[in-house]
């Protein structure tokens, strides 16, 4: 990452934010008014760093066209960045995030699967990186298949660890040969060498440089795992991002006349993550991020101050939707939507998005669709989030993770479980949250993705923003909060979720709580039924003190049965108060199923009441 | 001629001809097999090489502290099938009799070593031998020899389909004129070819297609669940040309009852009866691979060949005033004219503003489309 030395950041007024997704380019334009940095306009146009255009800057190009054309505002003059800002042309700094040609993809190669590879695989995730396999010793596979696998897979970069400090020499050696043999060549760009980090045994380095030396580009680090108890990512995850931007990014297709360009460049994971941090640390809370992308789903927590990213590869609205499709099963898609669609039809829509990634949805059905495959999608996330190894209960908990520049062996309380029950925010980002049509849409989505309980705020990525505020932050952290703050972070309001369940059978028949809402110059008081899902009105920066009398077996956050009482802010949708139960029950019966669902889109008034209505039943 | 490539908005190719120029290589060193210049067949071994596999442990050691070291009955190096006697001695069992104690492979390869260290171990090692070979794919010549293996290049018209399974294959092309594939249309007259169909195919038709030994299909659609009946299981990324179906299927439009295109229909109907080799190999993310079909030119020579242009001119064809474009999306999956390109954002009846375009049908129907659900023509 380079830093333009004769900016003066002070001086700075405009600002232009590029984030080069994997399906869309995006340009944002900041600009300081009235001494505070503000969103101005955007734009937006494929990426073409693939065939046929082969460059990067294409894409580029046309996003900033697009957003000179809808604000006015001239940015580019014969296709060259006017730099500095003079008379309201130009701009003073450019910083970028990508995620482009899919993005940072690694492979990471370890000793043990659940062991020193596992420290791998969370190192490269946390630099933002998509771990397309994680090679073991004890992985099962011959040889000559990790060979077949390497260079199939063309990672842009390979983390090579294994072995403490003192310990296994072989067996990390053979892994180094498997890689000189597999001679991998580079995915985007084939006239230079892969980077490869090695960050293991440190004994070992003087070896692995003969073995990999001639034919990569060999950095070494610290190593990951010096023991069993304690891993240590982040020199290799400052070196992975470093490299990413001096190895990989140089040599892509284009690239090397957007380094010219650009401040900053990181993975948009990276950027994502710092954003989410900023959040976290600003409100001294624990929250869940959902980044929900083209090709994957990243799940961002910090909980009780630890930051862990997952990334869910094969989990995207776009490439790998019929993997959620796969993973979740006709049914419960199926289960969200009001109307009737054929499994064949049902399956030719999603299998169609897959092989057309950047195609909208025309209809509202279409829309629908998408938003049933999107909790799905955000719940198979979820889920493999909260059970790290994947797939997996968490039956033990994670190494701890000593913090930059922390003298290493001290011993610390690592609490990696995620209590639902404790997240204070839920915030989606990436292009389906962003650009729903209306706001309760993503509040709906992601309440029932992850089924938050007791009291959560809500929030979303006003017009997926965060990658470029992440990246920005690096340079002007301050400029970065201003925008994340008045613009980029639209609060949608307050969710109140009752944990627990009755019968199916008690839905609409028993009353779930009793409800006292006390607003500045109003109140209501209503009684909410087992198996509802209501909205009161909540304006953004309006508050309101709630009090919850709950049915004995329900807790909405001070103990099952107890009164709860909190005061809640608003938002864009105001106060939901969630009764359908934890986890959510769905009527058996298809037909009962899809009134409940008609009933809940309309108490929440998710989609047009025409339409709904239709459908009613 | 030169090479100039239609590129559509989706970057799928149609050319009448071009230079096709594909990588043959080995994962591992191997023995290259050709020379430069060389002309190939699709079925010539450009390289080939022996890999070790599985391996399985035998142990020798008895439970009274002997081993069978003393009775292998094979060497080091030596060949072995599944079920040979790898060693052997008699001992005496129940009542005094005479038994056979054994040791005996369960697998085919090669005595790779042996460990002999009583009373703590004593075993043999055998490995699998697994012979890797890489073949030409198509006719053409040999341009350039490179680690592993060759390039072979050709000249021929080259199209690329939208998603496809299957690995490599070959055969004559047969274009069959209707709209549905079904299994009336094949017969033992179908073995051995690749069938070409305009619409969509029935998973009857399919299944029959395997049987017979067709070598592949190339039809416009087919639907997903008929897809997934066909591989046995449910396919969740579009990564594949590694089922072990029999043959090859390549769909050039997508997912449900779809018509192909008519570009690409004729160029296939022109090529009717001549040899084609194709490849389901799809890979929708990074590093976009389709499925392609390669229909080599009957005769050329190397000089030939080499004289074409490697240089592709790609025309991008942009979206303006009359283009013909054809809407990617239910439910208007047809062609049409552009008639309009408004500037500013419109609300579509999903609520989302979007840039779109005003398309007039075939039908003379003018609707508005969002400019990411159309593929220029």
């Amino acid at each position: 990452m380079t830093i333009e030395s004769n900016v003066d950041l002070d001086n700075i007024r405009v600002i232009l934010a590029l984030d080069c997704g994997s399906t869309t380019s995006k340009a944002r334009l900041f600009k300081k008014i009235a001494g505070e940095y503000r969103f101005l306009a955007k734009g937006e146009a494929p990426t073409t760093v693939e065939e046929p255009h082969n460059d990067v800057m294409v894409g580029v190009r046309n996003s900033i066209s697009e957003l000179e054309e809808l604000s006015g505002y001239k940015i580019l003059s014969r296709g060259e960045l006017i730099t500095p800002n003079l008379e309201e042309v130009g701009v003073d700094l450019l910083v970028t995030t990508s995620s482009a040609g899919g993005g940072l993809i690694m492979l990471v190669v370890g000793l043990m699967r659940f062991l020193t590879a596992e420290s791998a695989e969370r190192t490269a995730l946390g630099a933002g990186a998509i771990v397309m396999d994680v090679m073991a010793k004890d992985d099962g596979r011959p040889f000559y298949e990790k060979i077949d696998v390497i260079r199939r897979l063309k990672p842009d970069m390979i983390l090579l660890v294994g072995g403490f400090d003192d310990g296994n020499i072989d067996d990390v050696l053979t892994n180094a040969e498997i890689i000189a043999s597999a001679s991998p060549k580079p995915r985007l760009g084939s006239n230079f060498k892969l980077p490869i980090i090695y960050a293991g045994n440190v004994r070992l380095r003087g070896h692995i440089k003969k073995i990999l030396e001639p034919n990569f580009v060999l950095k070494m680090t610290e190593n990951v795992r010096t023991n069993y108890e304690e891993e240590n990512p982040w020199p290799a995850r400052k070196m992975i991002e470093e490299v990413f931007v001096k190895h990989v990014m140089a040599h892509a297709p284009g690239y090397d006349k957007l380094m010219k360009w650009t401040s900053a460049i990181i993975p948009t994971p990276e950027g994502e993550g710092r954003i989410f941090r900023a959040i976290a640390a600003e409100y001294e809370a624990n929250l869940i991020g959902v980044g929900l992308g083209g090709a994957t789903i990243n799940v961002y927590s910090v909980y009780n101050g630890r930051y862990v990213r997952t990334v869910n590869a094969n989990l995207g609205m776009s490439y790998s939707i019929c993997n959620i499709l796969r993973m979740s099963g006709y049914e419960k898609i199926n289960r969200w939507l009001p109307f009737d669609i054929k499994e064949f039809e049902l399956r030719n829509r999603i299998s169609n998005k897959m092989i057309r990634p950047t195609i909208l949805p025309q209809t509202l059905r279409d829309l629908m669709i998408e938003h049933a495959i999107a909790r799905e999608a955000i719940r198979l996330a979820i889920h493999s989030h909260r059970s790290l190894p994947p797939g997996k209960p968490l039956t033990r908990p994670l190494p701890v993770q000593s913090k930059p520049g922390e003298e290493k062996g001290r011993k610390r309380i690592s609490n990696t479980i995620v209590d639902i029950s404790k997240i204070g925010w839920l915030i989606g980002t990436g292009g389906l949250l962003s650009h729903a049509p209306r706001r309760i849409q993503s509040a709906l989505i992601l309440i029932d993705g992850i089924e938050p309980q007791s009291e959560t705020n809500l929030a979303q990525d006003n017009i997926f923003m965060m990658p470029h505020l992440g990246v920005l932050s690096k340079i002007y952290p301050k400029a970065a909060m201003e925008i994340l703050k008045k613009d980029c972070l639209i609060r949608l309001g307050t969710s109140i979720s009752l944990a627990g369940q009755l019968r199916q059978r008690d839905k609409g028949r028993i009353k779930a709580a009793e409800i006292h809402i006390t607003y500045s110059n109003d109140e209501v008081k209503e009684t909410l039924w087992y198996g509802s899902i209501k909205r009161f009105r909540l304006d953004d920066g309006e508050t309101a003190s709630v009090w919850i009398k709950p049915h004995w077996k329900l807790n909405p956050g001070a103990g099952t049965g107890r009164t709860f009482k909190t005061n809640v802010e608003g938002g864009a949708v105001g106060l939901i108060i969630d009764c359908r139960g934890r986890p959510v029950q769905f009527h058996k019966d298809r037909q009962n199923q899809k009134r409940e669902l008609v009933d809940w889109f309309k108490a929440l008034d998710v989609y047009p009441k025409k339409v709904l209505e239709k459908w009613e039943i | 001629m030169g090479d100039i490539v239609v590129a559509d908005y989706l970057g799928l190719r149609r050319s009448k001809e071009r230079r096709v120029r594909k990588i043959r290589r080995l994962p591992v060193r191997g023995e290259i097999l050709v020379k430069k210049g060389e002309r190939v067949l699709p079925t010539t071994t450009i390289a080939r090489t022996i890999v070790a596999g599985r391996s399985e442990s035998i142990n020798l050691m008895r439970k009274d502290g002997t081993s069978l070291y003393e009775n292998l009955t094979k060497e080091i190096g030596e060949r072995v099938k599944r079920g040979d006697i790898i060693a052997s001695r008699k001992i005496k069992g129940f009542f005094g009799r005479t038994e056979e104690d054994k040791c005996v492979s369960s697998i085919n390869g090669v005595i790779d070593f042996v460990i002999h260290n009583p009373p703590i171990i004593s075993m043999v090692v055998i490995r699998e031998r697994i012979r890797l070979e890489v073949k030409a794919f198509t006719p053409g010549y040999v341009t350039e020899i490179v680690e592993n293996g060759a390039i072979v290049e050709t000249l021929a018209t080259h199209i690329q389909g939208i998603f496809g399974v299957g690995g490599e294959t070959y055969g004559e092309l047969n274009v069959i004129n209707d709209y549905e594939l079904t299994s009336e249309d094949i017969d033992d007259d179908c073995s051995g070819k690749i069938l070409v169909g305009r619409g969509v195919v029935t998973i009857e038709a399919l299944r029959k297609a395997r049987k017979i030994g067709v070598k592949g299909i190339i039809v416009g659609g087919i639907d997903r669940i008929d897809l997934d009946k066909l591989l046995g299981y449910e396919l969740g990324v579009a990564i594949t040309g590694y089922e072990n179906l029999g043959f090859t299927l390549i769909i050039t439009e997508g997912f449900g009852k779809v018509r192909m295109l008519y570009e690409t229909l004729s160029l296939l109907k022109r090529s009717n009866g001549r040899f084609a080799c194709i490849s389901g190999a799809t890979q929708v993310r990074s590093g976009v691979v389709r499925p392609e079909i390669i229909i080599p030119k009957t005769e050329f020579s190397l000089d030939q060949l080499k004289k074409t242009s490697q240089k592709r001119k790609f025309i991008i064809k942009k979206l303006k005033l009359g283009t013909t474009i054809r809407v990617i999306q239910e439910p208007y999956f047809e062609l049409g004219k552009v008639v309009s390109l408004p500037i500013e954002l419109y609300k579509l009846k999903t609520e989302t503003w979007a840039r779109v375009l005003d398309v007039e049908l075939h039908d003379g129907r003018t609707i508005k489309i969002p400019r990411t659900n159309v593929e220029i023509l």
